[in-house]
């Protein structure tokens, strides 16, 4: 006790966050061991850790993974740069952006999920359907997050800017841009996410390949292993993404909220 | 610190400048028929009551705003000039752009400009110098107090060696103790640099103390009811506000009054 309170915070956060986890499986394990849970249906962690292991030798966990994060990253990069040029187009352009208030409003209201099918219809069953769900489901927050970081801009910066007799496009390079920044940001962080739920969506409606495919296959196989294989794989992306964020979110806004 | 001193003659002037305002309740004056002329190296100090058009007159100045009649001129001796760059803003806070080091935020306007930083670095340390803020080069405007982000808005103003400073109430937003600080040095930079000085401020005392001449004005719309000449030599103490600055602070608060008398005549009070 006196030990740990001598630890950092940091460190002190760490262990006890690492001791849940673990304390957790633990639990799962035995748990499942102790009231004899039938393995088909919740696998322990032990089964699931060879299974993962078998599964990654063969490769199968790799082939799935490169599928679902191919349509992830691509899916995910042209939602956004879409979704960021609009948003600064109509960010820009106000009587645009209310033209087009009802088309923005229907993509954000429709469940995008819902559309799925038609994309696999339109595109079929091979990764470019699921990178037009991913595109169409990283494109909103993007797009939102842009125009409301463009907005949130201060009209003192702008000002000094047009007492510069800087144009447009400076004044977006110099002040709305940076200033817009993190609202953007946070609107990538959310697409992120969401990009991964849109593509194993995808695999589930209609696919050949990809993780969602692999947890539908080891499902109707009663292969819960590979299920939750597939699923750690996710959680582990899961995790990247999010570590990812945090680290350049420190880096890139240290000013913000100061 | 070598700056372009007023070497050549020139003038800036505003003649019948007005500005009218659209809001929802209609057209507001906020500025009517104001003429006025700054030669090289003087300070003009504009006071008036609050919402008298102190700043949009500035704005008109620096062509934020687009004036409804009349219109400002430089000319020089060579006759009327659309010289660029004439105005170096400065607000009533600092605007500072959190995201750049202080020598990044007071080179901004040479990078919007599209000059070459390079041969404005040494310029920018030097007036950071002058403001004496040299130490805080690398740091970022959120680890600087009040007074000294609006120093350095003050360098930024400077960096490109513009004829004319417009300041807009820049130290209002400050404690009383800064802001005499800043006045002072306000005064010994005006006199290392001769820049031409326009400032405007709702504190008499500060308005008599910089000022080479003091305008007021009258309530909206803004008229100029008085020019005060303060001819007391620079550089000047604080102190001097309760000795032979005194005598023209009691005119400044009299053509003031004066206003305000006027105004309650005219609503038949």
């Amino acid at each position: 006790m006196r030990e740990m309170m001598i630890l950092p915070r940091v460190n002190r956060q760490v262990f006890l966050q690492v001791s849940a986890v673990i304390l957790f499986i633990l639990a799962w394990e035995f748990g499942c061991r102790l009231f004899k849970v039938p393995f088909y249906l919740i696998p322990v962690p032990s089964t699931i850790a060879v299974r993962f292991y078998e599964s990654t030798l063969d490769l199968t966990l790799l082939r799935h993974s490169w599928i679902t994060i191919s349509e992830v990253v691509l899916g995910f990069c042209s939602g956004a740069i879409v979704g960021f040029v609009i948003g600064m187009i109509f960010a820009e352009f106000e009587t645009l952006r209310v033209t087009m208030n009802p088309f923005i409003v229907a993509t954000q209201v429709t469940p995008k999920t819902a559309l799925a099918p038609l994309f696999i219809i339109w595109f079929g069953f091979g990764i470019a359907s699921k990178v037009f769900i991913v595109a169409l489901i990283a494109f909103f927050p993007v797009l939102v997050n842009t125009i409301s970081g463009f907005h949130s801009v201060d009209a003192e910066k702008v000002e000094l800017m047009r007492s510069y007799g800087a144009n447009r496009f400076k004044i977006i390079r110099f002040v709305k841009l940076p200033a817009a920044f993190p609202n953007i940001f946070a609107g990538l962080e959310v697409a992120s996410v969401m990009s991964v739920l849109g593509a194993i969506i995808g695999e589930f409606v209609g696919s050949k390949e990809g993780l969602g495919r692999l947890i539908l296959v080891g499902g109707e196989r009663l292969d819960l292993g590979l299920v939750f294989s597939s699923i750690l794989v996710l959680l582990i992306i899961g995790f990247g993404l999010k570590i990812l964020g945090d680290f350049l979110q420190k880096r890139l806004f240290f000013w913000v909220g100061r | 610190m070598k700056m372009a001193v007023a070497s050549i003659n020139w003038q800036i002037s505003a003649k019948g400048l007005g500005v009218i305002y659209d809001t929802r309740d209609g057209p507001v004056e906020a500025l009517a028929d104001f003429s006025f002329a700054a030669e090289p190296g003087s300070f003009t100090t504009i006071v008036g009551p609050s919402g008298c058009g102190k700043s949009t007159l500035l704005r008109a100045i620096g062509g934020l705003t687009k004036p409804s009649s009349g219109r400002v001129q430089f000319k020089t001796d060579n006759g009327s000039s659309g010289e660029k760059n004439l105005y170096g803003m400065i607000f009533q806070r600092p605007v500072l752009l959190p995201w750049l080091t202080v020598i990044d935020n007071v080179l901004l306007p040479i990078k919007v400009f599209g000059y070459r930083v390079a041969n404005y670095r040494n310029q920018a340390i030097e007036l950071l110098k002058m403001v004496g803020l040299d130490d805080f080069l690398k740091k970022y405007p959120y680890e600087l107090s009040g007074g000294m982000q609006q120093r350095v808005a003050i360098a930024r103003a400077l960096v490109f060696d513009p004829r004319v400073l417009l300041m807009d109430e820049p130290f209002s937003a400050l404690d009383a103790i800064t802001r005499e600080q800043l006045n002072d040095q306000l005064q010994k930079l005006w006199l290392q640099t001769g820049k031409t000085v326009l400032f405007v401020t709702h504190s008499v005392n500060e308005a008599v103390f910089l000022g080479t001449s003091c305008i007021v004005m009258t309530e909206r719309p803004g008229r100029i009811a008085k020019i005060v000449n303060i001819d007391v030599p620079m550089p000047r103490q604080l102190k001097q506000v309760q000795g032979d600055l005194a005598d023209y602070i009691l005119q400044v608060r009299r053509a003031l009054e004066g206003d305000a008398g006027d105004d309650d005549i005219a609503k038949g009070k």
